[in-house]
């Protein structure tokens, strides 16, 4: 929200302080200030205060007389009572006979709570005085008329948006123009006034006027009937849209407007009449002629919003904030703030006020907000007695079951609520709804009354004999015959703030709602920083983030850098539906892809790289977190040694951690028999960390250090090039015996096409000391077999 | 000293002995879990495909409402299973998920991965890393919140660091705050890194919404608790002076080499 500094000022009769100290005091306290920047007029120099209004706020300060409210909060100082314009004062409005009358239908009344019309005959349309337009440039609007501009204006001053008709270019039924809001039919097409066609649906709402389409309702106007510079009548409109309706016409056909955006945050209905008022002064004070005529207000205003009420107690202070406020300060707050408050006790008030409802007719559509306390159900009268008194408790009879503490019927007292099955074909419920959903309670609800003590009961009976709010014995009822429980909201000594929110602070609801009130206002700065009091409990292992640190500093420590790369590419499982760019359209399934590209970069800035990244994967049906690792060189390796070099680190992996990889003819990384990951010739290892994590390592169990002497004796071994290591070895250990106490190769080349590997094998007994003759004998088994294998000892 | 017999040169080079290296963010996420963990908090994780449940509305920012226009959003195509999917906007999804499968009291920290739909430049990357923390508990305050992100701030710039709480909105917290902190390197006095302000803009945070709470059946009025998100990614740029943020991501050994 860009305010005017100077603009603000006009809503204070003492002087603001500086633009910085303004913005430093929104900033502790209220929003949070994007920039200010230094305008300058012919008329001298103003300020614009770019202000960070968040949706919780949208409903009362996207207007220069919010921010200028929450100024006054802060700085003490009072703001006006009227608008002040920098010219002569505003004009008194006269009612006159206007030749047209002005039908206004509402047929969506869900969609459109409110729609206030008038007439305004023989204006003239010219260009805005200089003060009405230097106020629109210094938020960067552009004047464009004095209708036009004095809509904006008034938006810009409270928030409501208006809109202009040119009456003349509306279509007349019975000598006056009709404006009617309903929906648009399916494929509507509407020319707006920037000359753009709006393709409609039947889920716009519109203004039309019999024949066609004006304006989407809250988003923008039609060009059909637009104000221009030979309009001489004008019907005003000062409206009120649901929030959700004008977000999603927004949102489907692309255009959003100061007004979209006000109506989709939600503002209070009551706007619409006092928005009215001024914008009809202000067309007067700049377009007036001596032919003008003003007509009646055409209200059409269903169902208007009940004041709410809500509450906190010192303790809810204490608990959310942890300070230790007095009351005296939070009295002292609430007053700052403009908010209607008494201090009460909860249960008298409850007590107070729930028989004088005795009578009310019985509602089962009860709305509280709209109907209490015109009318009642049973639990709109419980909810209502309570939220009058500051305890804000479900809707629902049977979340009010749930909500309240149990009491054994023995017990109870003046204001504990009474639950019963009535089974007379009521809406019985066995779940809790919308507090603590899922709760059970096996006998059924489907009534709930205020107990007043001395065995009566007060309750809004659909009973055919009362359909109304009563009184009677507890005993005596017909709808009480089959009591389920007796539940207790607050106890007798419960003390509150009973607090009336004005009807714009559609943001406070809740307890906490009025706590950061008080928070804020007194002061994040002053809560005292203090430990939690409570149990210590040693924190759960995160296994696997623990596994992938391990993995990485093993790797860190065999020489691999890390990378964090990007988790979207151009292939994979899932698809954006709306990527950056092609290329980044998809999530990646695997980290090799990612880590190639990278070597390649890589690699045109040094010689060898020695990478990898430990990251989630997207797999059809998991996430999975994944390691990869690659070398690669510009150099050209030695025959075997990027595999030799791969192979080292898995080893190395196996070896720290304690798993045994195998890899398989196809290149597949086994462990225990599962597949873990696999190794790629062109230089890379992909494991599935999660994968290895499931399984579990060898243990360690410390081994006796032999007692005895070992001897060692080295074998080298000529075999055909393509003979594979392993099973050189393993013909080695079957020949052995049990006496082998480890054995590796050591050396290896190759000659003349043939290859050959020399193993040391180390024997030793737990039991005696060895005899040379002993091993020399297995050795002589050992060469015998690797003869009978058509191979040949060196 | 030394005779011919037995000169040693101290200054010729030792063998070579190789060693990679951390990427900064690893190494900001340790230090992060570490001074998390000492002060009792789990490390959790979830999901980076998320649901829209558990990303929005279960954090109570409802179906068109204008709350979710503060995160620019990754959708995925519809599979067809009638749950729409996204690329988590935030870690606060692992809020809920953890608090659905753990009663209280809780204490976790979060650092993973999230994103954004936004056009990138030197500060702004469509993938980002964020921490986020919760704590539950029947004496969990505002002031005990200043006091736990007082410690871990001091323990992670290893200095004695002062936070502030401004007003701000988040849906699923209330009352909700902006958290600054002092300066690490000037400690308030103002210098380059804080832009002379000696504070630094570092996360969201706030007092777990009630609406939060009742929708994991945790009674916010005997529960309450903190939450709070900062940028991993932020907190390394300022900590070791990378002034872009792509370098982070596009696998350059240049940048991690040097750590």
């Amino acid at each position: 929200m860009k305010v005017s500094y100077n603009w603000l000022q006009s809503y204070f009769k003492d002087k603001l302080p500086a633009p910085e100290n303004v913005a430093e005091l929104l900033t502790n306290h209220s929003f949070e200030i994007e920039s200010i920047e230094p305008l300058t007029f012919a008329s001298g120099s103003d300020s614009l205060i770019d202000v960070k209004v968040l949706p919780n706020r949208a409903h009362d300060c996207l207007s220069h007389l919010g921010v200028a409210r929450e100024v006054g909060i802060l700085t003490g100082l009072e703001v006006e009572a009227e608008l002040v314009i920098p010219t002569k004062p505003l004009p008194r409005v006269s009612v006159g006979k206007t030749v047209r009358g002005l039908n206004i239908e509402i047929e969506e009344n869900k969609l459109c709570k409110r729609y206030v019309g008038r007439m305004i005959e023989g204006v003239e349309v010219k260009e805005s005085p200089e003060w009405l337009k230097e106020r629109l440039i210094s938020v960067g609007q552009r004047p464009i008329n004095n209708i036009v501009d004095a809509a904006n204006f008034v938006m810009l001053h409270m928030g409501q948006p208006l809109h202009a008709f040119d009456a003349d270019k509306m279509h007349m039924g019975d000598k006056a123009p009709s404006i009617f809001i309903r929906r648009a039919e399916e494929g509507d097409i509407m020319k707006t006034l920037d000359n753009k066609d709006a393709k409609l649906s039947e889920e716009d709402l519109v203004i039309a006027d019999g024949e066609s389409i004006l304006a989407i309702a809250g988003v923008k106007g039609g060009i059909k009937a637009a104000v221009d510079e030979n309009t001489k009548n004008i019907v005003l409109e000062s409206a009120n849209f649901a929030p959700t309706g004008i977000r999603r016409t927004s949102q489907r056909i692309g255009i959003r407007t100061d007004a979209s955006h006000r109506f989709e945050n939600e503002i209070d209905a009551s706007l619409a009449g006092d928005a009215m008022e001024i914008f009809v002064k202000l067309v007067l004070l700049t377009a007036k002629t001596d032919r003008t005529k003003v007509s009646e207000i055409v209200d059409r205003y269903a169902r208007p919003r009940k004041v709410f009420v809500s509450g906190f107690s010192t303790r809810d202070i204490y608990k959310v904030l942890g300070e230790k406020i007095d009351e005296s300060t939070i009295e002292a707050l609430l007053n700052r703030l403009g908010l209607k408050w008494k201090k009460v006790n909860t249960l008298e008030h409850v007590l107070g006020l729930g028989p004088k409802q005795v009578g009310k007719p019985h509602n089962e559509t009860a709305q509280i907000s709209y109907d209490a306390p015109e009318s009642f159900d049973c639990s709109s009268l419980t909810a209502w007695l309570y939220s009058e008194s500051g305890v804000a408790i479900p809707r629902m009879t049977i979340d009010q079951y749930f909500f309240g503490t149990p009491v054994d019927i023995k017990d109870i007292l003046p204001g504990d609520l009474v639950f019963s099955n009535t089974h007379d074909g009521g809406d019985v419920k066995y779940y809790s709804v919308e507090w603590m959903k899922g709760l059970k309670v096996k006998e059924g609800i489907d009534h709930v009354g205020l107990y007043l003590g001395q065995g009566k009961i007060l309750h809004s009976s659909r009973h055919t004999n009362d359909k109304a709010v009563i009184v009677e014995k507890l005993k005596d009822s017909d709808l009480f015959k089959d009591i389920v429980g007796v539940r207790r909201i607050v106890d007798k000594e419960d003390e509150r703030y009973r607090v009336e929110i004005p009807l714009l602070r559609l943001d406070l609801r809740r307890m906490e709602d009025l706590v950061e009130e008080i928070g804020r206002l007194y002061g994040y700065e002053k809560i005292v920083a203090t430990p939690p009091t409570e149990v210590v409990k040693a924190s759960a292992t995160n296994k696997l983030k623990r596994f992938a640190n391990s993995i990485t500093d093993i790797l860190v420590g065999a020489g691999y850098s890390e990378v964090y790369l990007y988790s979207y590419t151009d292939k994979g499982h899932f698809e954006l539906a709306n990527p950056l760019a092609p290329e980044k359209a998809y999530m990646r399934d695997n980290l090799r892809d990612g880590l190639m590209r990278a070597v390649s970069e890589n690699l045109k800035y040094q010689d060898d790289v020695k990478i990898f990244e430990i990251g989630k994967v997207f797999l059809p049906d998991s996430e999975k977190l994944h390691m990869a690792l690659a070398f690669s060189s510009k150099r050209k390796f030695k025959q075997g040694e990027q595999l030799s070099e791969l192979k080292g680190v898995l080893e190395l992996l196996e070896r720290t951690l304690r798993y045994q990889f195998i890899v398989s003819e196809d290149l597949k990384i086994m462990t225990a028999g599962i597949e873990v990951g696999n190794l790629d010739l062109d230089g890379i290892i992909e494991i599935d960390l999660e994968a290895l994590l499931t399984i579990e390592p060898a243990r360690v169990s410390y081994n006796q250090i032999g007692r005895f002497p070992s001897i060692i004796r080295d074998i080298a071994i000529l075999v055909p090039e393509h003979t594979s290591v392993g099973d050189v070895q393993s013909l080695i250990l079957a020949n052995s015996g049990s006496l082998v106490q480890s054995s590796w190769l050591f050396d290896t080349f190759s000659k003349e096409g043939k290859k050959s590997l020399g193993f040391r094998i180390v024997f030793q007994s737990k039991e005696r000391t060895l005899s040379d003759s002993e091993v020399n004998l297995i050795m002589e088994k050992v060469s015998a077999a690797v003869t009978a294998k058509g191979w040949s000892v060196r | 000293m030394s005779n011919a017999n037995n000169f040693i040169d101290t200054t010729a080079p030792g063998r070579k002995i190789d060693r990679g290296h951390y990427h900064p963010l690893t190494l900001v996420i340790r230090d992060i879990a570490d001074a998390f963990s000492s002060l009792g908090f789990e490390i959790a994780d979830g999901p980076e495909i998320e649901t829209e449940y558990y990303n929005f509305d279960a954090l109570n920012v409802p179906k068109d409402h204008p709350a979710r226009d503060m995160w620019d959003t990754f959708w995925l195509k519809e599979d067809g299973s009638g749950v729409k999917k996204l690329l988590r906007t935030h870690t606060s999804p692992v809020q809920i998920r953890y608090m659905e499968t753990h009663e209280p009291p809780i204490r976790i920290v979060v650092p993973g991965r999230s994103f954004r739909y936004e056009a990138t430049d030197a500060t702004h990357e469509a993938q980002f890393h964020q921490f986020e923390g919760l704590m539950i508990g029947e004496t969990v305050s505002l002031a005990s919140m200043k006091y736990i992100l007082q410690e871990f701030f001091s323990k992670l710039f290893q200095n004695e660091t002062k936070i502030r709480m401004r007003p701000s909105y988040f849906p699923f917290v209330e009352p909700g705050v902006e958290i600054d902190c002092s300066c690490f390197k000037c400690a308030g006095k103002g210098c380059n890194i804080c832009k002379n302000v000696g504070w630094i803009e570092i996360m969201g945070a706030g007092m777990v919404h009630p609406k939060v709470l009742e929708g994991v059946n945790i009674d916010p009025r005997k529960w309450k608790g903190f939450a709070f998100g900062g940028g991993i990614d932020r907190v390394a740029m300022l900590k070791y002076g990378i002034d872009d943020i792509r370098l982070l991501f596009n696998g350059d050994l240049r940048l991690v080499n040097q750590f």
